[in-house]
């Protein structure tokens, strides 16, 4: 969970459509998973059942049970509804703060446009797990409170990067002739230039996605989120944390391993996206 | 030339002042953002009323909110940053008691993301683009990204502690058994050396292996990434060109490399440092390290607020000192940034 940037280098283009397959069929797993995993079982995934307790996977527990008879199969489903949720909200929220914010910084000649951007840098410069921590645990840990602490995060990498996309635009011919024909700034921005701005937006929300999913793990495993015990992935990580040094892995192997495939498939996703919507790029 | 540098030292250095105001600014508002009475829940659930009344004055929560900022500015300036009510100790104490062991293994961590990260990058530097060392790194960094480094620290513990018996159990810095050395520098690796105690030299050494090895190797890619570029640009430079065309010793040659090539390295480490203050919290409650990390999950768990509070605020003053070291040391091996 570095930081709201891209997590690789852009692929060739010969190899370009290998990792879109690999990005966007890691997403439609994952989603499927969500949607209809809980038809694959018949258990509840909030049920305690003391006489099944730390089962190894088998044909009636696919991915075994953890210390207090939880199904492990039937939590992670539960979990990638919760998440995903969690991490497409947050996003879904910034991006709709965060944009017309950029545009104006961005299309501002006025002297605050620079010093918002300097406000921006200062928080920025700060390690984001540590502010989330903190932020969650002063409100109250509780899925609400995930989802805003992880939007207001998620808010200056989209105000920095709308910026920077109008700050190109606004200097191109395009919009030089819609305002010379009489348009006002209000409708030049919005019909002009913010339609122009959204290709990058659209790809690096869907990074950020899985950037906030990193993050609702990571404050659910230190009793900063999502309170057990509510299935996500993070506090499945954690219930299986202890079994670990005495060898029953597959508690906190397989929530991880969901977690990190969904970062990756969005990770993809988002580049895949990039090179499609990235207007300049495309060769005419 | 001389002027300049001092100028620039002196600009740099003033810029501490706004930034050190806005974080104490940010960690008081953190506590007013506490839903209810601060006080009472700065005390914790064993508050008595005649205690609520006492620190409320103290905390001049009855006065106007500027002035309770400029009290609680005082307070800080002079290192008292409240009491926990969880270990009942000044959060100060606790936190100095805990720091060392924070930042032995942020050093260390750092220490091996470097060699490894700048030992793949230069390598991959001199292949072209889409070569097969290229395309592992790229994956590489991909796979580092996207799997939370604390799900790795707890396999790496089920592989190397339970499977094969080669680390230590997870818990601390130390064995039970063994004696610690005396505290002298607080790095249990330096206090061992310095006072001859083999035995906690190789016991700490074993137990900083596993969370040095994963937080080093998971950011070792993001500085390999730059080492690359970095090296890639300075290897097609005009000067660099000239350099070998004028028949210059090759080791001559590598030291215009290294030199021109280290400042986006100096600046990605100085990133990494500060993501690291992040990623050892959790990496921390894996190996119950003891460090400032555990002492911060600890206090959610507890609402103990005071403690948050403290940790919040020497994080982000750490934060800013190294990117303070890191624009000095930028400035030392770049003598454009004087200008």
């Amino acid at each position: 969970m570095s930081a709201g940037i891209a997590l690789e280098p852009p692929l060739t283009r010969s190899k370009r459509g290998r990792s879109d397959v690999l990005g966007f069929g890691l997403l439609l797993v994952i989603v499927f998973l969500a949607v209809v995993g809980p038809l694959f079982t018949s258990l509840d995934p909030n049920t305690a059942d003391p006489t099944s307790a730390l089962l190894p996977p088998s044909g009636e527990h696919w991915l075994g049970t953890n210390s207090y008879g939880g199904d492990v199969f039937t939590r992670l489903v539960a979990a990638a509804r919760l998440d995903l949720f969690i991490g497409s909200t947050s996003v879904a929220i910034a991006f709709v703060i965060a944009t017309p914010i950029g545009a104006i910084v961005g299309y501002s000649r006025r002297w605050w446009a620079g010093a918002v951007m300097r406000v921006m840098d200062f928080i920025q410069a700060f390690p984001v797990f540590i502010v989330a921590m903190a932020l969650v645990a002063v409100r109250g840990p509780s899925t609400f409170n995930v989802i805003f602490v992880i939007a207001l995060l998620n808010v200056p990498i989209f105000v920095r990067l709308v910026r920077s996309e109008v700050l190109a635009l606004r200097e191109r011919p395009f919009i030089e002739a819609a305002r010379s024909v009489g348009n006002s700034d209000v409708g030049l921005v919005l019909h002009h230039v913010l339609p122009n701005s959204l290709g990058s937006s659209i790809a690096q929300a869907s990074i950020n996605i899985g950037w906030a999913l990193l993050l609702t793990a990571g404050l659910s495993f230190v009793g900063a989120g999502i309170r057990p015990p509510t299935a996500e992935w993070g506090t499945m990580i954690a219930e299986g944390a202890p079994n670990m040094i005495t060898g029953q892995w597959w508690i906190s192997l397989f929530p991880g391993l969901a977690l990190g495939l969904a970062v990756l498939g969005f990770a993809l996703a988002g580049d895949s996206l990039r090179a499609m919507l990235d207007v300049r790029s495309r060769t005419v | 030339m001389k002027r300049g540098r001092l100028e620039f030292v002196g600009k740099r250095v003033a810029q501490l002042v706004p930034q050190l105001l806005a974080i104490s600014a940010a960690t008081f508002l953190l506590i007013r953002m506490l839903p209810g009475d601060p006080a009472r829940a700065l005390l914790g659930p064993h508050a008595t009323e005649e205690g609520v009344t006492s620190l409320r004055a103290f905390m001049g929560l009855d006065k106007p909110i500027l002035e309770q900022y400029w009290l609680y500015l005082g307070r800080v300036v002079h290192g008292d940053l409240g009491h926990s009510w969880f270990t009942s100790q000044p959060v100060t104490t606790d936190l100095l008691q805990r720091a060392p062991a924070t930042l032995e293994l942020i050093t260390y961590s750092m220490a091996v993301a470097l060699v490894f990260g700048i030992a793949i990058g230069a390598v991959a530097a001199t292949r072209r683009r889409g070569s097969a060392l290229t395309g592992g790194i790229a994956w590489y960094t991909r796979l580092a990204g996207a799997f939370p480094d604390f799900w790795i620290g707890l396999l790496a513990v089920f592989v190397f502690f339970y499977k094969l018996h080669l680390a230590p159990p997870p818990l601390g810095r130390l064995g039970f058994a063994v004696s610690p050395p005396r505290k002298i520098t607080g790095f249990l690796t330096i206090d061992s050396l310095v006072t001859g105690n083999l035995e906690a030299l190789t016991d700490a050494l074993a137990h900083l292996a596993l969370p040095v090895l994963v937080l080093g190797l998971i950011i070792a890619p993001m500085i390999a990434r730059v080492t690359t570029t970095a090296m890639a640009d300075v290897l097609r430079s005009d000067h660099l060109r000239y350099a070998r065309a004028a028949g210059l010793k090759s080791s001559t040659i590598n030291r215009y490399l290294i030199r021109n090539a280290l400042p986006p390295v100096i600046t990605i480490g100085g990133t990494m440092f500060v993501y690291l203050l992040g990623g050892a919290v959790l990496i921390e409650k894996v190996f119950s390290w003891g460090g400032v990390g555990q002492y911060a999950v600890q206090a959610v768990g507890n609402a103990d607020f005071a403690a948050i509070q403290g940790f919040v605020l020497l994080s982000a003053t750490v934060t800013v000192l190294v990117y303070l070291l890191v624009d000095l040391l930028h400035m030392a091996v770049d003598p454009r940034v004087r200008q």
